[in-house]
């Protein structure tokens, strides 16, 4: 590669009016914003498919071993469940609430509605823990030590749990990465990072974490209630 | 440019509107518990997943607020529901064209 000798103006002499995020090879910040949603936009496409792929595999097998399938789900706490689901039900509405601070440029608020959405993270996590401490004392774990003493064939009921294990720990992994983001948004909103206009950061974590509301919505049914509980 | 201006400065919705969509989310939640209950053989999953669907396109619409952006934006998401249904049918219809799948009394 030749390095160039001749004497390229720097950019920011160039032009004296213009904010450090907004980027050079945008017209305008709306232009940005729109962009900058549009690629989380495509993100989340390829993570419906990922997760996708897991509730595919689940049809298939939870219609070729239903029985295994209903026996299966019935040992795992729907209270719990349906907890959680209110949990980040909840968690989506703050982490809405702290876009919307961050669109009217309320610092204190941006990092309130944060650190609320955090700590209900967390609360589901430490629930989510509960549940896979339940199932490792009673050998629900798919593996040698897995152990079924109730109805159904205790290979194809494994196989359900097999299924919940990795549903719920890619969640899981999903709401872990969030909170990182969420102490990286509050550690940004802290830096005064954020203005009315340039806030893309927030809205599109917003997104992540609503799309992670959404699988578990789509999970709690699937996984908790299938088979009916009015037996 | 007259199309550019609907979708400059982002729409802001209102408290309200969060919290009635919040309220909606919380009932449908408690109606898929309750549908568990109730005997509907091959329509629990139905209404299940009908219950989730919805609770879904409030959230995609609402709290993402899918409503008020950019066409660019929709386009991307129905994109995101069409290839996910492109998997699940023409997979499911495969299993059962082969055969490979006996049809339960539920699914």
């Amino acid at each position: 590669m030749s390095v160039s000798t001749e004497t390229v103006p720097h950019d920011h002499d160039e032009h004296t009016e213009h904010p450090e995020y907004h980027r050079h090879h945008y017209d305008d910040m709306d232009q940005q914003n729109d962009a900058a949603s549009l690629g989380m936009w495509l993100f989340m496409l390829t993570e419906v498919m990922f997760f996708g792929g897991f509730f595919l595999g689940y049809s298939i097998y939870r219609s070729q071993y239903y029985e295994s399938f209903v026996n299966g789900s019935h040992h795992l706490a729907m209270f719990l469940g349906g907890f959680n689901t209110v949990v980040l039900i909840t968690s989506s509405v703050t982490m809405a609430f702290a876009v919307r601070a961050a669109q009217l440029g309320k610092k204190s608020h941006i990092l309130g509605f944060l650190v609320v959405t955090l700590v209900l993270a967390g609360a589901f996590l430490v629930v989510k823990y509960i549940e896979y401490k339940d199932k490792w004392d009673h050998h629900l774990i798919p593996g040698t030590d897995f152990l079924w003493t109730d109805a159904g064939d205790p290979l194809t009921v494994q196989l359900f749990y097999g299924f919940y294990f990795c549903m719920t720990g890619m969640h899981g992994v999903h709401v872990i990465i969030g909170m990182g983001l969420i102490i990286w948004l509050l550690v940004r909103t802290a830096q005064n990072k954020f203005t009315t206009e340039y806030y893309a950061p927030i809205e599109n974590f917003g997104l992540y974490w609503h799309f992670v509301d959404l699988v578990w919505i789509f999970l709690f049914p699937l996984l908790y209630l299938i088979g009916g509980l009015h037996e | 440019m007259a199309e550019h201006a609907e979708h400059e400065g982002h729409h802001i919705a209102s408290v309200t509107n969060y919290l009635i969509i919040f309220t909606l989310l919380l009932l449908l939640t408690a109606a898929t518990v309750g549908v568990a209950f109730i005997d509907l053989g091959v329509f629990n999953t139905v209404m299940a997943l009908a219950i989730a669907s919805v609770k879904a396109m409030l959230v995609i619409l609402y709290f993402m607020h899918l409503k008020f952006s950019p066409s660019q934006t929709k386009l991307a998401a129905a994109a995101a529901i069409f290839w996910l249904m492109i998997m699940l049918t023409i997979t499911a219809f495969d299993y059962v064209g082969r055969g490979w799948q006996h049809i339960p009394n539920g699914w």
